[in-house]
C-alpha cells in the first residue's frame, strides 16, 4: 500500500510540471506584449514598462518559467495585479464555500441517485424503470445553470422558502449559510446525481447476472438482502470511480454556479479575475484546480482498494 | 463524457454485405423510438438555425422598440419582449446558429487533431506514445474543461470563434485517449495483420482498415461531446465569455434575465429551454448510437 501510494504520488509530479507549463503560457498564447494584452492597448507607455518589469516579462521564457515555477514549489504564486494580495493566500480564502458547496452537491447526488439507481435497476423494464431513467435523461441533459435560475425563481421570488444568495462563513451563522447552500446545491448536483444514477444502474444490471447473486437468492436469502448485502456493494465500485472522474466536470460546473448564486468561491474567484485581467491569479487557480482533481482521483483509488478487497494496490507495473 | 468506451475488436465487415449491414443498423436505430424522436428534434433545429431569416418574425438585434420593452408572452411575440422591445422569439431562433455551430465546430476540432494522434499514438506506441501524449492528456484532463475553457477565454478575449477553440481544445484529449484506446484493442486483429502482410503502408492500414472499424465509438463519442460542447457554449456566454451582445445566444440571453426575474420570467423561461431541449435531443441521438453500434450496451 505503502509503495502504491509513493509510486502514485510520484507518477502526479510530471503531470504537475505540464499543468505548470499549460499554466504558463496562458499569458503567452497571444501574440505579442503580454503587458500590452492585460492592460489594453490604450495603456501609457510607462505602465506597460513598469508592469512587464514587474512580471519580468523582459527576461528570456525559459528564465520567467523556471523561476515561476521555483517560487511556486514554495507555495508562492505569485501576487494579484489587482489587490496586490498573494495568490495563495486568495486561494485559501476562497476555498472553504467551494469545498462546502461541493461536499453538499455530492450528498445531494447521492442522496437521490443511490435509491433510484437501484429502484430503476431491480424494477427493470417496469414504467418506474422507464420514468426513473428518463429523469436521469433530463438530469444530464439540463443546464445546471438554468436550473439554477428557475430554483431561484421558484423557492426564493415565489415561495420565498430560501435565499437566492448572501452566503455567511458557517461558523458565523450556521442556520444562514446552511439555508443558502442548499438550492446551489441542488442546481449542481442534479446532472451529477443523473450520471451516477445511469452508472448505478447499468453496474447494478450487471451485477445482478451474476454467480453469487444467484448463489445467494438460491440459498434462501431474501431479495433485499440479495440487492443490498451483495449486489449493490459491488455494483457501487465502478460507480465510484466514475464518480471520481466526474470531480474535474464538478469543479467547472461550480464555476457558474458561485456567479449565479454570488458565492464568494474560488470559482467566483476565477470569474472575477479573468474580467480584471489578473493573469497571476489565473494561472495559480489553473495550477490549483488540477492539483485537486489529481488529489481526489487519488483518494478514489485509495477508497477503491478499501471497499473491494480483490483490489491489490501492487506496487508493480501495470497496477 | 469520461466513460470507457473500449469495445473489443469486431471483424471487419466483407464489403459485399455492406449495404445490408448499413440497412440493418438503421433498423436498430429505428426501432429506438427516444433516438428517433431526438434526430427529429435535432433535424428541425438545424434547419430553424439555418432558416431563421425566415422563421424569425422580427430582427433579432435592430428590431427594437422601447415602448414594447418587457412584455409577457403575445400573439405578436410568442416568447415576450426583453429590455430593449426586442422579439425574444426571434432572438431565440438566431441564437440556434450559434449554439449548433459552437457544438459543432468545437467537437470538429477535437476530432480534427485527436483523431490522428490518437491513431498514430496508438498504432506506434512508443515512448512518444506513453511518455510524451499520454502525459499531456493527462495534464489536460486533470484541468477541469470550463476551467480551461475560461482561463484561455481571459488571455485571448471573449467571442464566439475564441470559445469554441477553447471547448474544442479542452475536448480534444478524451478523444486522443478513446481513438488510441480502440486502435490498442484493434492492433492485433487479423485484419490488420493481413493487411501488414499484404505490404500495406502504415498511413493505409491506419486510415483505411483501423478507422472504419474503430469509427463506431468515434461516432458515438462525438455525440454526446457534442452535447456538451453545446452546454459548455452557453455557460461561457452565461459567464459573459461567448458570444457578445448584441448578437444573439442562448446563454447571454439566461445572464441578462437574471436581472428582471421577478419583472419578466419569460426571459429566461424560452433561452434556457432552447439549450436544454438541445441537449436532450442530441443526447437521445448519442445513445441510441450507442445502443445502434454497439448492442451489448443496451440496457446501460
Amino acid at each position: 500500500m505503502l509503495a502504491y501510494l509513493v509510486r502514485r504520488i510520484a507518477m502526479m509530479i510530471p503531470i504537475l510540471l505540464l499543468v505548470s507549463v499549460i499554466a504558463f503560457s496562458l499569458i503567452h498564447l497571444v501574440p505579442g506584449d503580454p503587458a500590452l494584452v492585460i492592460l489594453g492597448p490604450e495603456a501609457p507607455m510607462e505602465t506597460v514598462e513598469a508592469l512587464r518589469e514587474q512580471m519580468g516579462l523582459n527576461r528570456p521564457l525559459i528564465v520567467q518559467y523556471a523561476s515561476w515555477l521555483g517560487s511556486t514549489l514554495q507555495g508562492d504564486l505569485g501576487r494579484s495585479l489587482v489587490d496586490r494580495q498573494p495568490v495563495a493566500k486568495l486561494i485559501v480564502q476562497r476555498l472553504p464555500a467551494t469545498m462546502e458547496l461541493a461536499i453538499f452537491t455530492f450528498l445531494v447526488a447521492t442522496v437521490i441517485a443511490v435509491p433510484l439507481g437501484i429502484y430503476t435497476a431491480v424494477k427493470r423494464g417496469s414504467v418506474a424503470d422507464w420514468v426513473g431513467s428518463v429523469a436521469a435523461l433530463f438530469g444530464q441533459s439540463i443546464p445546471h445553470f438554468w436550473l439554477g435560475i428557475m430554483l431561484i425563481m421558484l423557492f426564493s421570488l415565489n415561495l420565498k422558502w430560501l435565499p437566492s444568495s448572501g452566503y455567511v462563513h458557517f461558523w458565523e451563522n450556521p442556520k444562514a449559510n446552511l439555508l443558502a447552500m442548499i438550492l446551489p446545491a441542488v442546481a449542481t448536483g442534479a446532472r451529477e446525481a443523473a450520471v451516477i444514477t445511469r452508472y448505478l444502474r447499468a453496474s447494478l444490471l450487471e451485477v445482478l447476472k451474476a454467480d453469487y447473486v444467484r448463489t445467494a437468492r438460491a440459498k434462501g436469502l431474501g431479495e433485499r438482502i440479495v440487492i443490498l448485502r451483495h449486489a449493490v456493494r459491488n455494483a457501487l465500485i465502478p460507480v465510484l470511480t466514475a464518480s471520481g472522474l466526474q470531480i474535474a466536470g464538478l469543479l467547472g460546473g461550480l464555476v457558474i454556479t458561485e456567479t449565479i448564486f454570488t458565492i464568494p468561491g474560488f470559482g467566483r474567484l476565477i470569474v472575477d479575475s479573468i474580467f480584471q485581467r489578473d493573469i497571476p491569479v489565473v494561472q495559480g487557480a489553473v495550477l490549483f484546480a488540477a492539483l485537486m482533481v489529481m488529489t481526489v482521483n487519488l483518494l478514489v483509488d485509495i477508497i477503491y482498494s478499501l471497499v473491494d478487497p480483490r483490489i491489490k494496490l501492487a506496487s508493480g507495473k501495470g497496477a | 463524457m469520461a466513460e470507457p468506451m473500449v469495445a473489443p475488436p469486431s471483424p471487419a465487415a466483407p464489403a459485399a454485405s455492406e449495404q445490408s449491414a448499413g440497412r440493418d443498423l438503421w433498423r436498430r436505430f429505428r426501432k429506438n423510438k427516444l433516438a428517433v424522436f431526438g434526430a427529429t428534434v435535432v433535424l428541425l433545429l438545424i434547419l430553424m438555425a439555418v432558416f431563421a431569416p425566415v422563421i424569425a418574425p422580427f430582427d433579432p438585434i435592430n428590431d427594437y422598440d422601447y415602448a414594447a420593452a418587457l412584455q409577457g408572452p403575445s400573439a405578436t411575440h410568442w416568447f415576450g419582449t426583453d429590455d430593449l422591445g426586442r422579439d425574444l422569439f426571434s432572438r431565440v431562433v438566431y441564437g440556434a446558429r450559434n449554439s449548433l455551430s459552437a457544438g459543432v465546430v468545437s467537437v470538429g476540432f477535437a476530432l480534427l487533431v485527436g483523431l490522428p494522434i490518437g491513431l498514430l499514438a496508438g498504432y506506434y506506441r512508443g515512448v512518444w506514445d506513453e511518455v510524451v501524449i499520454m502525459r499531456i492528456t493527462d495534464a489536460f484532463q486533470a484541468i477541469p474543461f470550463l476551467i480551461l475553457a475560461l482561463a484561455m477565454a481571459a488571455v485571448l478575449g471573449p467571442g464566439l470563434w475564441k470559445a469554441m477553440l477553447a471547448i474544442g481544445i479542452g475536448l480534444t484529449p478524451a478523444f486522443i485517449r478513446m481513438v488510441r484506446a480502440q486502435v490498442l484493442a484493434h492492433r492485433e486483429s487479423d485484419y490488420v495483420q493481413a493487411a501488414k502482410a499484404l505490404g500495406a503502408t502504415d498511413l493505409r492500414i491506419m486510415f483505411k482498415h483501423l478507422l472504419p472499424n474503430i469509427a463506431g465509438p468515434i461516432i458515438v463519442q462525438a455525440s454526446l461531446a457534442t452535447a456538451s460542447a453545446v452546454i459548455a457554449e452557453a455557460g461561457l456566454s452565461y459567464l459573459g465569455l461567448g458570444i457578445q451582445p448584441p448578437d444573439p445566444a442562448w446563454g447571454s440571453a439566461l445572464r441578462f434575465a437574471q436581472g428582471y426575474l421577478t419583472i419578466a420570467p419569460w426571459m429566461s423561461y424560452f433561452p434556457g429551454a432552447a439549450i436544454f431541449v438541445t441537449v436532450l435531443s442530441i443526447n437521445l441521438v448519442g445513445d441510441g448510437l450507442r445502443d445502434m453500434l454497439d448492442p451489448r450496451m443496451k440496457n446501460s
